[in-house]
């Protein structure tokens, strides 16, 4: 297993507790959602996995090794582990967007010309031109530009795990539709995705397995069908599903036989193809 | 109607190391009192830009702008504006100025020298409006995402402005809370007669106004019902935007010979017209 948390718990200063016993293995390679109503701990479950916060109770291991035991070396897991914050424009801070992209580079022992060549590549990914892009300031980029700049700054230093915490909030739909093709470009190639979205339809256009939390515990883990399979008990978690799961619902209880696991467009689409074949044609 | 919002010729372009970028093109817009209008756009259209037009956050470069009857130019109109017209905006921690919820609420009510009594019961109101009574003493920083944005709208409410515009302020929220805040604003329109200008991105948002103005790279495509611009698949697409997804099923349909008798915009209007059509 890649990612494991065993019996993992954890508590902010004077607040009540975010997680709880959570206990979870992410396999390497998999793309996996996380959902859940504001406060649920799942931010807080990102910043476990990535290091950046220590539970208070259990282990987060990586690779078979715990991430929080003295003698783990932290640059290991600044390497593997990518992490995209909420807002990660805010991650902005150097004068050029080459200059941005390469910094996490800076202590990777890579030569100048190796580093150039992935920072090009990184943003060449995220859809820039190189040459037009590398010399502008980063905070002078609107801010769908600004995220993609600090998406692949965090590319650059090809992580084999990368983690999102809210990657399409605020992202148009086009924009949206391009970022989760790169995910799924990423996946594909091998990088363990981990996204933590509300956006239901999103989820079920990328991800593998889905995870919903409720009150720091885990209350839903399996595949985006079984999961979106029961609508009222997703709303009593205050987690939506896909509009092609709700849509196929209703037409269920109109008599209307859609695939019952329909959870994306396409296979709404492609089966109303079939039913609806022939009729209302001109 | 009366007009609270009337500007013409609106232009704006922002300077970046000595060059200007365009972000606004003669824009002309009218907002009637007590309307609900979305300003609907993808990143970079000048949504922004243009709202913030309306308390005098950004300059008139160019154009006319009235709201309420004040020009917006004048610097003695500022603070009544900013009163009339209260803004909530994407990411609330940039707008809180306080680390404690009800001193942040209450800020706004001391700059325009409300009384103490008169703060600490328009404090509280404005939090039970938002479904927050209990968080007055609470630590900003201790709060969720959405409940910071409840927070941030309170403070807003606290003003009683008679125009609310709202900056993607649903965005980071969990379906919940989007809900509550989408409902919170359906319920200013309706049965406190509040103006609001909405902007978004998200299409399913968009069919809850009456009005949408469509813009696009600094210039508005159109404006009209949401029925009239969520529909027209090319002028959505021309904008860099999608249509709502029964809106695009409907067209998907049509390719492989299937047609709906009318495009609907909501999952339920999608529903009835399979229906009648199986």
């Amino acid at each position: 297993m890649q990612i494991e948390l065993e019996e993992v718990s954890y508590a902010y200063e004077e607040g009540p507790v975010v997680l709880k016993n959570i206990d979870l293995s992410i396999e390497e390679g998999s793309f996996v959602g996380f959902m859940g109503r504001t406060g649920c701990g799942k931010t807080t479950l990102i910043q476990l996995i990535a290091g950046l916060l220590v539970p208070f109770e259990g282990k987060v291991l990586i690779d078979g090794k715990d991430i929080n035991s003295k003698k783990y070396d932290r640059s290991e897991l600044r390497r593997k582990v990518g992490v995209v914050f909420q807002y990660p424009e805010y991650q902005l801070f150097e004068t050029t967007v080459e200059k941005d992209v390469a910094f996490g580079l800076k202590y990777s022992g890579l030569d100048r010309e190796d580093i150039r060549q992935r920072v090009k590549e990184a943003l060449e990914t995220m859809g820039f031109c190189f040459e037009n892009i590398r010399l502008q300031s980063p905070l002078a980029l609107s801010g769908g530009e600004k995220r993609r700049v600090a998406i692949a700054g965090v590319l650059a230093v090809k992580p084999k795990i990368l983690l999102f915490d809210e990657p399409v909030a605020g992202l148009d739909p086009l924009g949206r539709e391009s970022f989760l093709q790169l995910l799924s470009h990423l996946n594909n190639e091998g990088t363990t995705i981990i996204m933590v979205s509300h956006n239901a339809d999103a989820l079920a256009e990328c991800a593998k397995r889905l995870i919903v939390l409720e009150n720091g515990r885990i209350a839903q883990d399996g595949t985006v069908s079984k999961v979106f399979f029961d609508i009222d008990y997703m709303k009593s978690l205050h987690v939506g599903v896909s509009t092609a799961r709700l849509v196929s619902d209703m037409l269920l209880h109109e008599g209307i036989a859609v695939t019952k696991d329909t959870v994306r467009y396409d296979q709404l689409l492609c089966s109303l193809r079939t039913i609806l074949k022939g009729k209302g044609s001109l | 109607m009366v007009m609270v919002i009337e500007g013409t010729g609106l232009g704006y372009s922002y300077e970046f190391d000595g060059s200007a970028v365009l972000a606004l093109e003669d824009v002309d817009i009218t907002i009637g009192k007590g309307e609900f209008v979305t300003i609907l756009g993808q990143n970079g259209s000048g949504k922004s830009t243009l709202v913030k037009h309306l308390n005098a956050l950004l300059p008139i470069q160019k154009g006319h702008l009235c709201v309420e009857g004040l020009d917006v130019r004048l610097q003695d109109n500022i603070w009544k504006l900013r009163r009339l017209c209260g803004m909530v905006f994407q990411n609330p921690d940039n707008q809180f100025v306080s680390s404690i919820v009800e001193e942040d609420i209450a800020f706004g009510l001391e700059n325009y020298g409300v009384p103490q009594e008169t703060i600490a019961k328009k404090v509280k109101e404005a939090l039970h409006s938002v479904g927050m009574d209990d968080f007055g003493k609470r630590a900003l920083n201790t709060l969720s995402g959405g409940q910071k944005q409840r927070v941030a709208l309170a403070g807003v409410l606290a003003l009683d402005p008679d125009i609310i515009v709202f900056d993607e302020a649903t965005a980071m929220l969990d379906p919940q809370g989007r809900e509550e805040v989408l409902n919170m604003i359906n319920d200013l329109h309706k049965k406190e007669h509040k103006t609001i200008v909405m902007i978004s991105h998200y299409v399913d948002e968009a069919v809850l106004a009456d009005r949408i103005y469509l813009i696009h790279k600094g210039k508005i495509l159109k404006n009209g019902t949401p029925q009239e611009i969520l529909t027209n698949y090319a002028l959505m697409r021309s904008a860099g935007l999608l249509p709502p997804i029964p809106v695009l099923l409907y067209y998907d349909l049509k390719a492989s010979g299937i047609t709906l008798s009318s495009c609907p915009l909501t999952n339920e209007e999608l529903v009835e017209e399979i229906c009648r059509l199986s």
